[in-house]
């Protein structure tokens, strides 16, 4: 079985300042509520959760598409690890 | 509405369902999130008794599986640029969102103490099944564009209907085909604005925010039609001199336009495709850019 690739936080983050928000000043490390900073909307959001089916090859529901998954980096690496273990 | 409910479908359909809130209005893309992702079959909305929206075209698919999803509450479609406010609206029936439908709901007829009418390019009113330019006099037609005396010259017109007294309409650029019912169905746009998300774009602009980085020789940006957000936005850059990376650009775009107005993918290339009298060739790119849109679609 080929290995799966790390969960790289700091992919995701960099995702998320070049690709969502554009911006170098706007500063948040992995416990920033990034829902709250306003660091991603809700249709960001939705390009987040693509970059993310791509890069770590899970499946995300609708029902995952909550706050406990993904209002900050950590909750994002958690939810992604949780996924990727097996059945 | 709280931030971090906003943002997640299946949260924001609980949130309707427990605050049991009456009189709902926003745009169509945030109500087609909720159709798509937000599970709305799993509650109740007996508050709900209005639904509004505005600012772009409802597909009309997805207004029907709302409709059906909460059929107990009233639909309108409302119309109205920022420079006259909404002016028009239209009841929504279910007869409207019958299967075999394709073309979205109309605008409809004009609000109270406002007038709306269509004229032809030579200034004549259209008569029903015609399709000209909208029009519209109200008290709350804009004076006028902050410091652009020469586009507000172009859109706040005479009212070439009355001579009796200084009257003023306002040019909205929209083309309307009038229904024999007296409603108006809207067509698309005169020139090459653009809709993402309810929000108006140029893409000129955006062109001109890419020209303004000095390592860049040519830019040029289209919209791929998305029926979900309106439209998606993908730029297209030839470097001059120079590194330039696509992050560096997306930066120094946001810089100068809204988040909005910033491409979702901005492309380096070695050239732009020309037409044959040496314009940027903006159908092939168009074309290009909804192959990538249907590669990337979510």
């Amino acid at each position: 079985m080929p290995s799966e690739p790390q969960i790289d936080l700091a992919s995701i983050k960099t995702f998320i300042r070049t690709e969502l928000i554009y911006d170098d000043e706007k500063d948040f490390d992995e416990n920033t509520n990034l829902i709250e900073r306003g660091i991603i909307d809700s249709m960001s959001l939705v390009r987040l959760i693509s970059f993310i089916e791509e890069n770590y090859e899970i499946q995300v529901q609708d029902e995952d598409i909550v706050p406990e998954n993904f209002s900050s980096l950590n909750k994002i690496s958690s939810f992604i690890a949780e996924r990727r273990k097996p059945a | 509405m709280p931030g971090d409910v906003a943002a997640f479908p299946v949260r924001l359909a609980q949130w309707i369902a427990e605050t049991g809130i009456t009189v709902w209005y926003s745009v169509p893309s945030a109500l087609i999130q909720l159709v798509e992702h937000g599970h709305l079959d799993r509650h109740n909305y007996d508050g709900l008794r209005w639904v509004l929206f505005a600012g772009e075209v409802f597909p009309i698919k997805y207004l029907r599986r709302l409709m059906q999803l909460i059929p107990h509450a009233a639909y309108s479609n409302l119309y109205g640029p920022t420079e006259t406010n909404v002016c028009t609206y239209y009841h929504v029936q279910s007869s409207d969102v019958s299967p075999e439908r394709t073309e979205p709901v109309p605008i409809g007829k004009a609000c109270a103490n406002t007038e709306v009418f269509a004229l032809d390019e030579q200034g004549r009113v259209v008569p029903p099944g015609q399709e000209g330019e909208l029009y519209v006099r109200c008290s709350t037609v804009m004076k006028g564009y902050w410091g652009r005396p020469d586009a507000t010259a172009a859109t706040v017109l005479p009212n070439p209907l009355n001579r009796a007294y200084a009257d003023v309409m306002y040019r909205t650029g929209d083309i309307v085909k009038l229904m024999p019912s007296g409603d108006y169905q809207y067509v698309g746009r005169r020139d090459k604005m653009v809709k993402s998300r309810g929000y108006r774009i140029e893409l000129g602009e955006i062109e001109t925010a890419l020209y303004a980085h000095s390592g860049v020789k040519e830019a040029a940006v289209v919209a791929v039609p998305d029926e979900r957000i309106g439209a998606r936005l993908i730029g297209y850059v030839v470097p001059g001199e120079g590194a330039l990376t696509q992050s560096e650009l997306m930066k120094f775009c946001s810089e100068r336009v809204p988040r909005y107005m910033v491409p979702e993918r901005i492309e380096l290339c070695g050239q732009l495709p020309k037409t044959s009298t040496g314009k940027i060739d903006k159908k092939t790119l168009e074309n290009e850019s909804k192959l990538y849109a249907e590669r990337t679609a979510n």
